[in-house]
This record gives C-alpha cells, structure tokens and sequence, in this order.
C-alpha cells in the first residue's frame, strides 16, 4: 500500500440527539476533550486545529478563531473547512498535507454542529434570487431533480434506492448511537412520505445536533497514543465538476475524477476495497458513487445494485454504522458519522456490527448542493492499517 | 404565492429590469458566444467580463422536475407544484416553475415557454408553462 506517515490516531463521537437544547460551543468542548482523552494528550500536544464548517456558528467571520479561543489552544496551524458535507474529509487531507509540510505535528479536527438548537445560517450568492422564489424544498427539493434525471438516465429504480436505505437502516440497528432504528422494508421505504416527487422521506436524511474529533498525526508520534494507527494511503479530490458548462450532464460528477489518485496515490484498485463509508445524505447520492467511484460501470450499475450484497457480511460493507441515513445528519459535521465509523471499523471497535476484514475503506465526502445540478465538492479517501 | 422577493444587486439588476417588461435576458460572452446562467461576474466559460445582456427567445425543455408535496415557508398552500430545471434553446439551464400544467402531465423533454408573474409592485418572476 501507499504512504504510511500520516495516521488518524485517535477519535471521539458524541451522542446525536435532536432538539439537544446544547450549543454549538458545547459539543466543541465534549469533543475536544473527548478525543484529547481518548488519545492520551495534553492540551499542549496539539499545534493544529482543523475546525468544519456549521449552522450553528460559521455564520460569522472568525469562526475558526472562536472555537480555538474557547478550547483555550495556541496552534501554530489553524484551518477553516468550509466545503459543507466534503468538510471531514477534506479537513484530514489539509491536516496531512500540514503535517507532511512540517507546519503541525499533531492536528485536532474538530466537527460539530447544533442545527436543530440553534439555526443560524443566511444563504448568500444566488440563491435568495434565482433559486428561493421557485420554492424547491430545500436540498430535498434539489435533490429530487437530480433523482428523477439519475432513475431516467440509469435505470435506477426505487426498489435500487430502497435496498440502500433498508441495508444501511440494518446497519443501524447495530449501532446504539443511530437515532433512526426502527425495522424498514421495501414497503415502508416506498409508502414513506412523499417529499418532494420522486424523493421520499426515507431517501433523506434527518437533521441533528453533535459531532466528533479526530487526532492526526505522524505514524512515529502515534506510537505512543495507539497500537491501532490508521494510515491516510491516499486521497483526491475535486471542486465545481463541470463548473464552466452552462448544461452540464447532472448524472456525471467529480468523483470520476477524485477516485482515481485517490486509488493510485493508496496503491490499491478498486476492487481491493472491503469496505465503503460513502457520504450519504440521500440515497441517490450513495447510488451514484457506486458508479462513479468505479465499483461498477454506470451500464451495469441497476445490476450491480442488485446482485451485491452491501451489509456486514456481504460483498462491500456499505455505511456499516447506518450511514447519515439512519445515523441522522450532525448539520454541517456530517462527513464525520461516515469518517468515524471508517475508522472504527479499521480498528475493530465497531462492537456488534464489526466487519471480519474491513481493510482498505474508502470513505467520501460531497459536499454543497449547486442551482440545479448536484454538489459542489467531491473528496475520495482511502484508508487503511 | 408567498414567493421571497429577490433584492437585486448591481449585477443582477439588468436581469430584474428586463422582466419588468416581460423580457427574458441572459448574460452573453462577446468573447466567446457563450451564454452563462445564473448571472455572474465573469463569462462561465472564460472569465471575460466583456458580458451584454441579450434578450432570448424563452423556449426550452424540461431536463429535469420534482412535484413539491413537502414546501418550504411561505410555499405551503400551493402543493402540489412543479419545481424544474429547464434547458432554454440558447443553451443554458435555469431553475424554475412550471405553471398552467397538472403535477401528471410534465414530464423530461417538454416543450415550454416562459411567461412573467407578478412578484410585487415592481418585480416580475419569469416562470414556464406548456408549449402549444
Ligand atoms: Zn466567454
């Protein structure tokens, strides 16, 4: 495999709960000093700060600034990630590419969010004009066009969608921190609340409060925080796909172009992966990067949906801790359900729902749904022990 | 409709102005003939800022359309309503409603035209119905 230098070494989840009634700063501090704990540090032992994007307090100018002074840390580097759901992901590769440059040693990333307690985002750029006066219901609205196009283009059916959703709701039930575990079937997936036609309420995710921590740092510091490193092989990522094409083709995107040096730099294919934590916010999402990833070709994708057995078992473990999906969505800290339970699983901490062999993972981030397109950021990581 | 009434800005405005007289303009690239949408400060294409806005014919297809069951504030009364991204003939896609149509009867590839509805006072919205 690919580089083996820089290593998640520790990680903290908190409890997801809505209406939490807590605040943003609060969970900040649960999961600073959460991971701090579970790793074995000081305070003084971190010298970067990675801080994602929220809700509930980016919605100021200093936001990165605010929570580094309330956690009372004096990094020597300091980063704001503010590519909304690709904002995990891609804050481990800016913290790795820190670590690699020798501007921090051992780097704190914190992800957290309170958007069921405490809403306090205003939209800029186009949105208020072109896209709010035609009512699309929010990314749900969005995303349906994208559904419709993909069912349309692909042959995905909502039976394709449905296993999706009913595989990771299984995962789920193992996983005593997801809010959503009651039984789903195919007939509840398909009679579940019609959002916005053709996507249903159990294509999407619910919003929550809560988040997590990560250490990264080098693979020699991490001797003495853990016998259980897990190496950062490889990644890519890409921005705005087709962002100068007026009529771009909506069933294409960046992660076509984001798995590949994400695979090579790793030095494993496609087909070396045993397990997938893709970022889940709808069920179409999850499908598309099935494809697009490269686990099969867009052709054969109906099929490959079909005859792949996605849980814990199964041929490609698929969100094994139930996804965003039935996790529920931790605002603008939601890349960090799929990364942390990549995690968790590569060191056989997942409890019940333990994978035999969940080495390499690749976990995804996306992130930012676009005026009548998909999303905006697209990150592939692969990681591994 | 309880549609938001969009505050235009110096880029925009143009756009807004137009409408008011049941003209559907988009940003075109001198440079290099490409139409951009939505409007911005720079040609998608190219980044030229040497833009003029040009008046389009306002026919298109639909790419893509969702019925909203589920509406966001101010929205509520008028579900079902189609909510789509439609391929203007002069090559751009644009987010809109379609109206004078049952939730049934659109689908991917229709035909429609824009026509204007009011906003407020002084502000138009272009949005599409069927083509005849
Ligand atoms: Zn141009």
């Amino acid at each position: 495999m690919g580089k083996k230098d820089v290593v998640i070494a520790a990680y903290y989840e908190t409890k997801y709960a809505r209406r939490s009634g807590r605040s943003v700063y609060d969970f900040a501090g649960e999961a600073a000093s959460g991971v701090l704990q579970n790793a074995g540090l000081k305070k003084e032992d971190i010298d970067g700060l990675a801080v994602l994007t929220s809700f509930s307090g980016a919605n100021e100018p200093f936001w990165s600034v605010r929570v580094c002074e309330a956690l009372a840390l004096s990094p020597r580097w300091l980063q704001m990630v503010d590519v909304g759901g690709a904002s995990a992901v891609v804050a481990v590769a800016r913290a790795a590419e820190a670590i690699r440059d020798k501007r921090a040693e051992t780097v704190m990333i914190l992800g957290v969010d309170s958007p069921t307690t405490e809403w306090n985002t205003v939209y800029k750029g186009y949105r208020a004009e072109f896209e709010e006066p035609y009512g699309p219901m929010g990314p749900p609205g969005l995303f349906a066009l994208f559904q419709r196009r993909v069912m349309k283009e692909l042959g995905i059916t909502l039976e394709h969608l449905g296993k999706i959703a009913i595989t990771q709701r299984n995962h789920a039930r193992l996983n005593p921190n997801a809010l959503l575990r009651d039984e789903m079937t195919m007939e509840s997936y398909i009679n579940s609340r019609m959002v916005s036609d053709p996507l249903r309420l159990f294509d999407s995710v619910m919003f929550c409060d809560g988040g997590g921590a990560l250490i990264v740092t080098t693979a020699e510091n991490a001797e003495t925080i853990t016998d259980k490193p897990v190496y950062i092989l490889g990644w890519g990522e890409y921005h705005n796909f087709n962002g100068s094409d007026p009529l771009p083709d909506v069933t294409q995107t960046g992660f076509q172009l984001a798995t590949p040096p994400a695979l090579k730099e790793a030095d494993v294919k496609i087909d070396d992966i045993k397990t997938f934590q893709p970022y889940d916010d709808f069920t179409v999402a999850v499908a598309m990067q099935l494809a697009e990833c490269g686990f099969t070709s867009r052709e054969e994708l109906p099929k490959y949906i079909e005859n792949t057995d996605f849980s814990i078992t199964g041929d490609l473990p698929l969100n094994t801790g139930g996804g965003q999906l039935s996790v529920g969505q931790p605002g603008l800290a939601s890349g960090m359900v799929n990364l942390i339970e990549g995690v968790r699983q590569l060191r056989g901490e997942a409890g019940e729902r333990q994978v035999k062999d969940a080495n390499p993972t690749l976990v995804t981030g996306l992130g930012v749904v676009t005026l009548a397109r998909h999303w905006h950021s697209n990150i592939v990581m692969v990681l591994g022990v | 409709m309880g549609r938001p009434v969009p505050k235009p800005t110096n880029i925009t405005k143009p756009f807004w102005e137009a409408t008011r007289q049941n003209k559907l303009v988009i940003q075109y690239c001198k440079d290099c003939g490409t139409y951009t949408w939505y409007p911005r400060p720079v040609c998608m294409k190219c980044m030229s800022r040497n833009l003029e806005w040009k008046e389009v014919s306002g026919k298109g297809k639909v790419y893509s359309y969702t019925i909203t069951h589920i509406a966001p504030k101010g929205f509520e009364d008028q579900v079902p309503y189609i909510v789509a991204s439609i391929d203007l003939d002069e090559g751009v896609r644009i987010l809109s409603n379609i109206v004078d149509c049952k939730p049934d009867e659109v689908e991917i590839g229709m035909r429609v035209e824009v026509i204007f509805e009011d906003l407020s006072e002084d502000m138009k919205l272009p949005v599409f119905k069927p083509s005849k």
